[in-house]
């Protein structure tokens, strides 16, 4: 039988549970196993540090496209196709 | 006949807020726009349903949002993915089984993680590697962490697991950083 230490995990795991962090809560022996991966890996360091970067930069982002679109509107030509399909559906 | 709204006067009124609504979460001008002339019709179909509890715009947005996310479980994968399944980021066999293969593993990038975020280049590059994501993984993505959608909720709307969700959502993560790591850093 396998005796695997639970509290081990691949870099892939490893990753995995960098990236359900970002929305989800981590189970108890899910953030432990992370913890520790974590401090013997510095690849998986450097990976969940640019996880980190990047889920802040899509916020930012949100943001931002959230802002620009405030200045965006359809063309009168646009709108009149809309009103005109919508006298259409009523006769 | 339903109280208190005159459709006549939709397009004027809450057009371009549809539109807006719409096209932050598609990104793609004609779709939004045929969205948006969709809802006024589905709208006019549906006055019935229209119970003046709510204001017009909360009633024609949440029409909208529905047609939104019927897009997006067109497109949804019905594939099940496993963590299990090989991916050439990682080691296939041997000891280092499931470790970084070298040529794949994080290079330290050389960029202040801060200005980063102020650089409206940097923006329009991160936009341009989500817009890049495989469309089976793009929709979850997108209501889950641009819509912000609760995960069970898009389980539900696309029918998925959560798992499922989880490593679609994994594998969408793995392909930005290496687009940013490719093209940026």
């Amino acid at each position: 039988m396998e005796t695997k230490n639970k509290l081990m995990i691949t870099c892939k795991e490893a990753t995995y549970l960098v990236s359900k962090k970002q929305q989800d809560k981590l189970s108890f022996l899910e953030k432990m196993q992370l913890q520790f991966h974590l401090m013997i890996c510095s690849y998986c360091r450097r990976f969940a540090n640019q996880i980190d970067f990047i889920t802040k930069g899509i916020v930012r982002l949100r943001s931002r496209i959230e802002k620009q679109s405030t200045s965006i509107s359809l063309t009168s030509a646009q709108k009149d196709k809309m009103k005109e399909a919508l006298r259409n559906q009523q006769k | 006949m339903a109280k208190n709204t005159d459709p006549n006067t939709w397009v004027d009124a809450y057009s371009d807020l549809l539109f807006r609504y719409a096209i932050i979460r598609v990104n793609d001008e004609q779709l939004a726009e045929d969205l948006v002339q969709e809802t006024f019709l589905a709208g006019l179909k549906n006055l019935n349903s229209f119970q003046g509890k709510s204001t017009e715009l909360t009633w024609l947005t949440a029409i909208l949002k529905r047609k939104i996310i019927d897009h997006y479980r067109k497109k949804t994968t019905r594939k099940e993915y496993s963590l299990d399944e090989p991916d050439e980021r990682f080691d296939s066999n041997g000891g280092m089984k499931d470790h970084w293969v070298k040529d794949s593993a994080p290079s330290a990038w050389n960029i202040e993680a801060d200005k980063q975020l102020e650089s409206k280049e940097f923006m329009q590059f991160l936009q341009a590697c989500i817009a890049h994501l495989p469309e089976k993984w793009a929709s979850c993505f997108v209501l889950r962490v641009m819509e912000e959608m609760k995960s069970d909720e898009v389980c539900k709307e696309l029918d998925l697991t959560s798992s499922n969700l989880w490593v679609i959502l994994h594998r969408a993560r793995l392909q930005l950083r290496d687009c940013i790591e490719k093209g940026w850093s």
